[in-house]
């Protein structure tokens, strides 16, 4: 019995004596200087109450990477129907198409960045909120391997918007590359459901309004020469809409030229523009 | 493990051949879309390749056991399943399962995927739950050693399983479990435990917080380690008629997401869900008394912070070391189990009380009582239950009572501005033996409430032929639809709500230990518990067939 108490003692002592950790060193937040631009399509919605959240870590990311983060926010299908109280309703096939091509994911808000889907993370779409800053600096620190220039030119009269996107390369390589071209309107006061509240008059961002080519991008080239820029222009003619949006004052092209590679196809390099007539 | 199988086989067929048993279990889905029951929206429903409709689960598990030795393994395969997320689509195969133990007179060594618990696994649970997909067996080693025939301690170390690889971070444990008795005549016993889990997470995960938490502004900055240790204490002290059980779980500083903390971005606006740095501790106590014709069980318990994973970044049921006692009554009818609680690890205060009692070999009854809050007050759960049985003789027996309910739809379906469903759910059920092998079964309910999908009618004829058929119908119907609710189906020009009747037919084939079902079902959206980990299911339009088999 004594060897038994003895023993009980013991144990009890090791375990509750505890164990010292000494902890680990948090170094400042990274600041990576890169000629890329990296695109973040996030998947979100009016009536998911999380997306708020989401939408402020692309702002975040916005905020200290100017330069280098174009953002698109696709209201697809999945808690994105319009709240009683909304005015207007952002989904359409596009988006849905968009969204479900990323599928699948667990949950809302989800991102898709550089559509990549990183080896550490399940899916292509990452619905870890906190997982897409450090993802996209490791995608900023890549080299970069194209220069992507794009420009516009709107007619306020016949609303008819020319965009060129100049890709250079930097690289000599042959392959499969795709470009894609999406419109995004900012600036739209709306619903939207943050956590168990209804934001009435909440900033919608970045919201994909229709893309001018293929959801997974329009053949571009399959070779490139370093230095020998490759040109593309598309023509759009802008919607006129009674209920306010299509605001021309706040439309941005956002565009990307991807690698495919069998079931791959990464985004190489991002760009943005702003629609100014 | 073919090797050691046919090792110990080829040993065991000159003296002792040893024990071969093992299990089949197999689920085979058509999903047939239906867009008015929410029957859309997954790639089983939505592909245009018809073999995508298909998809199933296979487990097949092989033991055998020969002197002291016992060897197990385990295939899973996956096809276009959905277990794995209910709104998507999963294929997979491998083994699910291999492990080797031995035992020598007072040592027991164990390798591969090994299924343990530590008292009522508050700190430590490895365990398998294939309708939630939850598989979480340690992959590594155990040791146990009875140091006399009432005390054995037991220590284990390895990673915990996910699918067929591992999750990150290395688990390690021990525990020690003793039973005394005070003497022949004494009817005191008591069976007191302690453990000890020590999760490491590994560099990669330490990485991602690091690149996290460096983000944080000011204050909100939190430390990081390496290792978080848990410690149990627990007893159960049988004396006569009661017997209570009672545990203390304690969680040292440990990094974990809480959903409800504010963080501050660069922008300066606060968004919610941060990593936070907190010790955690639940306290559970559980006593019952039992007397003839009577049974009393109390259980409470008091949780906080104690989020416990493999990796901090995982969330819903991913990932979890431990194990939380559901505090409410595991209700089989199909209404009454419509609304189940999740147990809650960062804030939760849960009793619970049941009484049963038989008035005489004819009349029975049972009263439950649960109540679920977080700490800060904030109503989660609350039942009130009563069953009474009555039974003439083995010829028919009749049962019927009444629930209600308050559950907090919001938490525990993360569905934003819903109220709080309240419902009232009398039910009645009707048993008919016309012959030893001959019987029918009637269940009804009905549950009114104005809240959620609105109420429900619910009706099961189950007709059984023993000992190999039962056939079963069964429907349940929308009778009240609410109004308001998003989630009700609605006819597509009018947009009025409609009443759904959601049917089921099904034949059940038993065959010794041989199990064959096949039903057509509609299925409402609904909750899916085991043990009160739940989780969201769609609805489910379709033929579902399943078989299992032990040998």
């Amino acid at each position: 019995m004594k060897s038994i108490i003895s023993f009980t003692l013991i144990i009890v002592v090791i375990l509750f004596s505890g164990c010292r950790e000494y902890p680990i060193e948090i170094p400042p937040p990274k600041e990576v200087i890169s000629n890329r631009v990296v695109l973040i399509e996030e998947l979100t919605g009016v009536s998911c109450p999380n997306c708020p959240a989401g939408a402020e870590k692309v702002e975040a990311l916005l905020f200290d990477y100017p330069d280098n983060v174009v953002a698109v926010a696709v209201h697809g299908k999945f808690l994105s129907k319009p709240l009683d109280v909304s005015t207007y309703d952002f989904r359409n096939q596009e988006a849905e198409d968009l969204e479900n091509s990323f599928k699948p994911w667990l949950g809302k808000p989800a991102a898709a960045i550089n559509r990549v889907h990183f080896p550490d993370y399940d899916f292509q779409a990452v619905d870890d909120v906190d997982l897409w800053r450090s993802y996209v600096e490791q995608e900023l620190e890549k080299d970069n391997e194209l220069v992507l220039e794009l420009s516009q030119n709107f007619d306020e009269s016949t609303r008819e918007l020319v965009i060129t996107a100049k890709a250079t390369p930097v690289i000599t390589e042959s392959g499969n590359y795709r470009i894609g071209v999406v419109i995004t309107e900012g600036d739209i006061v709306d619903a939207q459901l943050d956590q168990g509240m209804i934001l009435p008059a909440y900033v919608h961002n970045h919201v994909f309004r229709t893309m001018l080519t293929d959801i997974e991008g329009d053949p571009f080239t399959t070779s490139w020469t370093q230095n020998e820029p490759i040109e593309q222009q598309f023509t759009f003619t802008v919607p006129t809409s009674e209920d306010g949006l299509w605001n021309t004052n706040h439309l941005e092209v956002v565009a990307f030229i991807s690698r495919v590679d069998g079931d791959r196809n990464e985004v190489m390099q991002a760009a943005k523009v702003k629609v100014e007539g | 493990m073919l090797f050691l199988v046919a090792l110990g086989y080829h040993q065991g067929s000159a003296q002792d051949k040893g024990v071969f048993s093992g299990g089949v279990e197999m689920n085979i889905n058509y999903f047939q879309r239906d867009s008015l029951i929410g029957a859309i929206g997954t790639p089983q429903y939505d592909s245009t390749d018809v073999i995508d409709h298909y998809g199933g689960e296979l487990w097949v598990t092989l033991n055998y056991r020969i002197k002291g030795w016992e060897f197990s393994a385990r295939g899973d395969v996956f096809q276009n399943s959905n277990l794995r997320d209910p709104n998507g689509s999963y294929s997979g195969i491998g083994l699910g399962r291999l492990s080797v133990s031995k035992r020598w007179d007072r040592l027991e060594i164990s390798l591969g995927h090994i299924y343990d618990q530590i008292g009522s696994g508050l700190i430590y649970r490895a365990w398998e739950s294939r309708p939630l997909f939850i598989d979480n067996a340690l992959l590594g080693g155990a040791i146990k050693y009875d140091l006399t025939d009432y005390l054995k301690v037991r220590a284990f170390a390895g990673k915990q399983k996910w699918i067929f690889g591992v999750n990150p971070g290395e688990i390690s444990g021990i525990a020690l479990d003793g039973f005394f008795s005070f003497g022949t005549e004494s009817p005191l016993t008591i069976s007191p435990g302690i453990g000890f889990v020590n999760r490491r997470k590994d560099q990669v995960t330490v990485d991602e917080l690091v690149d996290v938490v460096r983000n944080y502004i000011g204050d909100e900055r939190i430390e990081l380690g390496y290792n978080n240790q848990a410690y149990s204490l627990y007893n159960t002290l049988t004396y006569k008629n009661i017997t209570w059980y009672s545990e203390l779980a304690l969680k040292g500083l440990e990094t974990f997401r809480d959903p409800t903390a504010l963080q501050t971005e660069v922008t300066g606006v606060r968004t919610f869900g941060k990593y936070v740095r907190e010790r955690g501790s639940v306290i559970y106590n559980s006593i019952s008394f039992a007397r003839k014709g009577l049974g009393i069980t109390v259980e409470v318990k008091r949780t906080e912070n104690f989020n416990f994973r493999s990796d901090p970044t995982l969330g819903l049921n991913l990932g979890l070391i431990n194990f939380m006692p559901p505090m409410n009554r595991q209700n089989t009818y199909r209404l009454t189990a419509r609304y189940s609680p999740a147990t809650q690890d960062l804030s939760e205060m849960a009793y619970q009380f049941d009484v049963s009692y038989k008035f005489n070999r004819k009349l029975s009854a049972n009263v439950n009582y649960s109540n679920i809050k977080t700490l800060d007050g904030t109503t989660l759960y609350r039942e009130y239950f009563t069953e009474w049985v009555y039974k003439q003789k083995r010829k028919w027996q009749l049962s019927g009572g009444v629930q209600i309910q308050n559950y907090n739809q919001e938490v525990y379906e993360v569905k934003p501005e819903v109220p709080l469903v309240k419902t009232i759910t009398p039910f009645a059920e009707f048993l008919y033996r016309f012959t030893r092998k001959k019987s029918l079964r009637i269940e009804t309910q009905y549950m009114n409430t104005d809240q959620d999908f609105g109420s429900w009618l619910f009706a099961q004829v189950e007709v059984g032929l023993a000992p190999h058929w039962i056939f079963e119908l069964s429907g349940m119907y929308n009778s009240d639809p609410n109004e308001n609710s998003s989630s009700v189906p609605r006819d597509p020009e009018t947009k009025e709500v409609l009443n759904i009747l959601y049917p089921t037919v099904g034949v059940t084939y038993i065959y010794h230990s041989n199990r064959f079902n096949l039903r057509y079902v509609k299925q409402v959206e609904g909750i899916v518990c085991s043990g009160g980990i739940c989780r969201l299911e769609p609805a489910f339009s379709g033929v579902r067939m399943s078989f299992s088999s032990t040998f």
